[in-house]
């Protein structure tokens, strides 16, 4: 890794609860979306965020970009405190740090014109400058793919991918340092799917960004990212750099998903076994005790339902949260 | 043995304010009992109309029309009376579909919604459709079964839901099931579960699959038989192990090279440049030719024929005019 050791975005110990109500008369209760998550990126690096639907993601990636905030911990960009900036350094904040969202037919709004979304960060934050700022936005649109004679039309004219392409190009308009991407491509077919990642992995060369990934899928995030954070309700269960995940997975859970993923290659596939994990993810609402993923975990053990697993290192920068694997390594 | 389906030259146009639009062009393939076919395509390939084709689902004339033949049998399913055709749709022939969201009714139990095929198609009685409801609905892995059957699909997960879908489609022992998307809309554990218990289903039940889906990854380990789809065509149709080994077609090689793979590194993935066709005013020549890296002259004038190269692997490309074995 090429990456300087000073993290631009950490998060310490966050959490965030949701109060949600069964029917009308019900008692309200609370959903522990996320649940003490700490996370450091580094800059010029890509932190991949992986985890099924429910595991508390998008959340994540909403409170590192400060569009909401967690009920408890903090997120320090660049050592200061996120939630304490206001005015000037919020705005500066609100520049340095964008997003991309997941789906490209709900994040433009449908009444502006291509022009109109990518002018609209430079006046929302005073940097338009009419000699200036149209040959940028040219250049900027012939990066990400887009041709000048689109700028005056509208989003329902564009393909999934254009339209992921004009997000993209809008959160890269002000020279971000640091850009949330929330499933870019998972809306894509295939072919267009690539042609996005390969987008992201040039403009990160050439703008030296840093990137949040989150997606479900372990085959996109193996192919972007440095380092992968494993996540299954609202807890992170492993992190490790990513080359060694995918070698050597350590909690039982990333080995299940890792095996759930297909191969593309039927004669490798044969060969491989596949772990099938019994059951549903569990709801929020109604967490099991103990370890979250002990009912579905073939290693359980009768301590696993007590006690609240820590994340614990195994080897130097990897982390799991299984007191249960790392011993049973050893002891075969 | 005969195959129990096959298709030949269907063709599907529909009617759209500024002119057709043909969704699926000269498609042709047969299916033997027992096997599984895999239909690979990205979004607007044409691959799930003709699904909805074969069960006679799609909207009728003038809004749509379906040519060719689809045999059924001896039976031509196109032609067949509205009352023949409820007759085999939902019996004989089963589909699932790609939202387990929508594609079950709110206002219904899921009991009631997997007996009913069992009550109209095999004559049970309520109390006996609803007894066998409770053996499928234990058989396709959903614990308690019994008394999930009065749960209505707003109770169940989406996993959960997608098992009581194929429930309802084996409930009349059906001799073909398609699968169209069945695990699109879920996780990725929860996928690995659905199409294990498809496939321990087929074993059961002696079906044949048609299993249709975007993703090629899932399709390697299940299917015999393969058939590419890009803009309303077939563009190759091989046994599984050659697709992999020796793609013919350039699509089907960008479709494998644009995948991110789990099991090597690629420092950048190669894309296919551009995007499908719209099917509107698709291009002259070869569907493929305006984004195809190895494209000549002749693709853009002259639409390529199916060439046979050899152990039923057939190819639409005119790269491959040279390997065609001559008909026997």
């Amino acid at each position: 890794m090429t990456a300087s050791n000073s993290p631009i975005l950490e998060s310490r110990n966050i959490r965030k609860f949701f109060s949600a109500k069964e029917g009308i008369f019900g008692n309200p209760k609370t959903v522990r979306a996320l649940d003490g998550i700490s996370l450091s990126v580094q800059k010029k690096t890509t932190l991949g965020i992986v985890g099924e639907s429910g595991c508390g993601k998008t959340t994540l990636g909403r409170i590192l970009a400060a569009l909401e905030t967690p009920t408890e911990g903090q997120i320090l960009y660049e050592g200061r405190e996120v939630q304490n900036l206001k005015g000037r350094e919020l705005k500066k904040f609100r520049k340095e740090v964008q997003i991309i969202f997941q789906d490209p037919y709900a994040s433009l709004d449908p009444r502006m014109t291509i022009s109109d979304i990518l002018s609209e960060p430079f006046i929302i934050h005073g940097e338009w400058n009419s000699a200036e700022t149209p040959k940028r936005l040219l250049k900027l649109a012939s990066t990400c793919g887009i041709a000048q004679s689109h700028f005056s039309r509208y989003p329902h004219e564009f393909s999934g991918g254009q339209r992921q392409r004009v997000g993209i190009a809008r959160a890269l308009a002000l020279n971000p340092r640091l850009v949330i991407c929330d499933e870019p491509v998972s809306a894509l077919d295939v072919s267009i799917q690539a042609q996005i990642l390969n987008l992201l992995k040039d403009l990160q060369e050439e703008m030296g960004l840093t990137y949040v990934f989150i997606s479900h899928d372990f085959s996109v995030v193996r192919h972007l990212c440095d380092e992968i954070a494993v996540m299954y309700l609202g807890k992170i269960v492993e992190s490790a750099k990513a080359d060694e995940i995918f070698s050597s997975p350590q909690h039982p859970y990333t080995e299940a998903l890792l095996s759930a993923i297909p191969l593309t290659d039927p004669e490798k596939q044969k060969l491989r076994k596949r772990i099938i994990l019994s059951g549903d993810i569990p709801s929020p609402l109604n967490p099991p005790s103990g370890c979250a993923f002990h009912p579905r975990c073939r290693y359980a053990e009768s301590s696993c339902r007590e006690k609240v697993p820590e994340l614990a290192e195994v080897s130097p920068s990897h982390m799991i949260s299984c007191p249960v694997r790392p011993l049973a390594k050893v002891s075969s | 043995m005969p195959p129990i389906l096959s298709i030949s030259n269907l063709k599907v146009r529909f009617s759209t304010d500024s002119g057709p639009v043909w969704a699926v062009e000269n498609l042709s393939y047969s299916l033997n009992a027992n096997q599984t076919l895999a239909i690979v395509g990205e979004s607007g390939s044409g691959k799930s109309v003709h699904a909805l084709s074969i069960l006679r689902l799609l909207p009728p004339p003038p809004h749509c029309e379906v040519e060719g033949e689809i045999l059924f049998h001896d039976k031509n399913l196109l032609n067949l009376p509205p009352k023949e055709m409820r007759k085999v749709r939902g019996n004989k022939i089963a589909m699932i579909f790609q939202e387990p969201m929508t594609s079950l009714n709110p206002v219904l139990t899921i009991g009631e919604q997997i007996a009913e095929p069992l009550m109209i198609h095999k004559g049970k009685s309520r109390a006996d459709a609803l007894k066998e409801a409770a053996r499928l609905l234990d058989r396709v892995g959903i614990p308690d079964a019994k008394t999930r059957l009065n749960n209505y699909p707003h109770q169940f997960s989406g996993g959960m839901r997608q098992r009581a879908m194929i429930a309802m489609a084996l409930s009349c022992n059906p001799e073909i099931l398609i699968a169209d998307e069945p695990t699109t809309a879920l996780d990725v554990t929860i996928q690995a579960q659905i199409l294990e218990l498809i496939k321990e289903l087929q074993k059961e039940f002696h079906m044949a699959v048609i299993l249709i889906t975007h993703n090629i990854g899932i399709v390697a380990d299940m299917a015999d038989q393969m058939i590419v789809m890009y803009a309303g065509r077939a563009v190759e149709t091989s046994p599984m192990t050659y697709l992999f080994s020796h793609p013919s077609h350039p699509y089907t090689r960008g479709l494998l090279s644009a995948i991110p793979s789990l099991d090597s590194k690629k420092d950048r993935l190669e894309a296919i440049p551009g995007r499908p066709p719209d099917l509107k005013n698709r291009p002259r020549g070869c569907p493929f030719s305006p984004r195809c890296p190895e494209v000549q002259a002749r693709c853009r004038e002259q639409d390529p024929p199916f060439f046979d190269i050899g152990e039923g692997h057939k190819s639409n490309c005119w790269l491959m005019e040279a390997e065609k074995v001559p008909p026997a």
